[in-house]
C-alpha cells in the first residue's frame, strides 16, 4: 500500500475494523463517508430523510456483513452503487415526482464567513436539482466525489462516453439555470 | 474535432460546450462553485446514533440467532449420540422390570395346577429369575 492510502483504502481499513471488531466499529466508517453518501444519495431521492434512509440502511447492511467492502476490488465504488440502489428502491417506493422546487428537506451548515455564499450554494443545490437524476448523480461523482468518467462508469454501469455525455448535458444545464438566476459564479 | 476523451476515459472538458455558449474558463468556475456547494448540505445530527443503534441492534439479533442455532444444533447431536443408548436400555428393561400381571397370569395358566397354585409357581419362578439377574448378595452384605 502506499504512503498516502487512497479514500477507497480508507473505507477498506474501516471495514475490515468492522470485520474484526464487530458492529461497534461502524462508527469509524460513518465518519469517514457519512456526509459524502448523504450528499450522493440526496441529488437521487431529491429529500434528505429518504436520502439519510438509504445510507443507515446501507451502513448497517455493511455492519453485518463488512466483507462486502473489504473484498470490493473499489470499496468506496462499490458503498456508492449500495447507496446508489438503495436510493433508488426508496425512490421507487415513494414514487415522488423529479422535480423539487424547494430546498426545505435539506439540513445545511452555515459558517459564520460564507453567510454570504449561502445564496450561491442554494442556487447550485437547487438547480442540481432541476437536472434528471441520472445527469445529476454523475455531476456528484464526477466534482464531489473528483471520479474519473471510467470510474463513474463503473458505479453507474454505464460506458465511460455515456457518462461524460450526461456530464456535458449536466453542466450545460447547469451553466444556463444558474445564468437565468443571475447566480455569481466565483471561486476563491 | 479532437477525441473528446483522454486515455483514462476522462473527459477532455471545453471541446463541447462552446454550443452552448459555455466557455472553458466559465466551466471550470461552475465546477468549483459545484465543488464548494458540496459542503453545504450535512447530514442530520440525529443520523449517527440511529446508524449506530441499529447496527448495534442487528449485531445482536444475529448473535441470539446463531447462539440458538448452535444450541438447537448441539442438541441435535446428542439425540443422535444417544440413540444407541437408548435402544440398549431398552433391552435392559425386560431384565430389570417388575413381571406383568397378564404374562404371570398365562404363565400360571401353562402350568395346569390350577389358576392360585399355578400364579404362586409363576411369581416363585419370576423372583428367582430376578434374583440370578441382579446377581447374589455378597457375604459381606449378609453379614451386615
Amino acid at each position: 500500500m502506499s504512503a498516502h492510502p487512497t479514500f477507497s483504502d480508507r473505507v477498506r481499513e474501516n471495514a475490515q475494523c468492522i470485520a474484526e471488531s464487530g458492529a461497534a466499529a461502524l462508527s469509524g466508517l460513518y465518519d469517514l463517508t457519512s456526509m459524502r453518501l448523504v450528499r450522493f444519495s440526496v441529488t437521487i431521492t431529491r429529500n434528505q430523510h429518504d436520502a439519510e434512509d438509504a445510507v443507515q440502511a446501507v451502513l448497517v447492511r455493511v455492519a453485518g456483513n463488512p466483507k462486502l467492502l473489504s473484498r470490493a476490488a473499489s470499496p468506496w465504488s462499490y458503498l456508492l452503487q449500495m447507496v446508489r440502489n438503495e436510493s433508488l428502491v426508496i425512490l421507487r417506493k415513494k414514487r415522488r415526482g423529479a422535480t423539487v422546487s424547494d430546498l426545505t428537506d435539506l439540513l445545511t451548515r452555515r459558517n459564520v464567513d460564507e453567510i454570504e455564499k449561502e445564496e450561491a450554494y442554494r442556487a447550485i443545490w437547487l438547480a442540481i436539482r432541476t437536472l434528471p437524476v441520472d445527469q445529476s448523480e454523475v455531476v456528484v461523482l464526477k466534482i464531489w466525489e473528483e471520479m474519473t468518467f471510467l470510474q463513474i462508469s463503473e458505479v453507474l454501469a454505464i460506458p465511460p462516453a455515456t457518462a461524460a455525455s450526461r456530464y456535458r448535458y449536466a453542466m450545460q444545464k447547469l451553466a444556463i439555470e444558474l445564468r437565468a438566476q443571475s447566480v455569481e459564479v466565483t471561486h476563491e | 474535432m479532437s477525441n473528446p476523451f483522454t486515455q483514462d476515459g476522462d473527459f477532455n472538458e471545453g471541446t463541447s460546450f462552446d454550443e452552448a455558449g459555455v466557455s472553458p474558463e466559465f466551466l471550470k468556475l461552475l465546477e468549483a462553485s459545484v465543488l464548494e456547494a458540496g459542503k453545504y448540505v450535512v447530514p442530520s445530527e440525529d443520523l449517527r446514533p440511529h446508524t449506530l443503534e441499529a447496527a448495534r441492534d442487528m449485531d445482536a439479533d444475529r448473535k441470539e440467532t446463531y447462539s440458538l442455532t448452535r444450541m438447537a444444533v448441539a442438541f441435535a447431536v446428542c439425540g443422535f449420540l444417544s440413540l444407541p443408548v437408548f435402544s440398549r436400555m431398552a433391552s435392559w428393561r425386560d431384565r430389570v422390570s417388575a413381571p406383568n400381571s397378564l404374562r404371570m397370569f398365562e404363565a400360571a395358566q401353562k402350568k395346569n395346577i390350577g389358576l392360585d397354585w399355578g400364579l404362586y409357581e409363576a411369581f416363585s419362578e419370576a423372583r428367582e429369575r430376578q434374583a440370578s439377574q441382579f446377581g447374589k448378595p455378597s457375604s459381606k452384605n449378609i453379614r451386615e
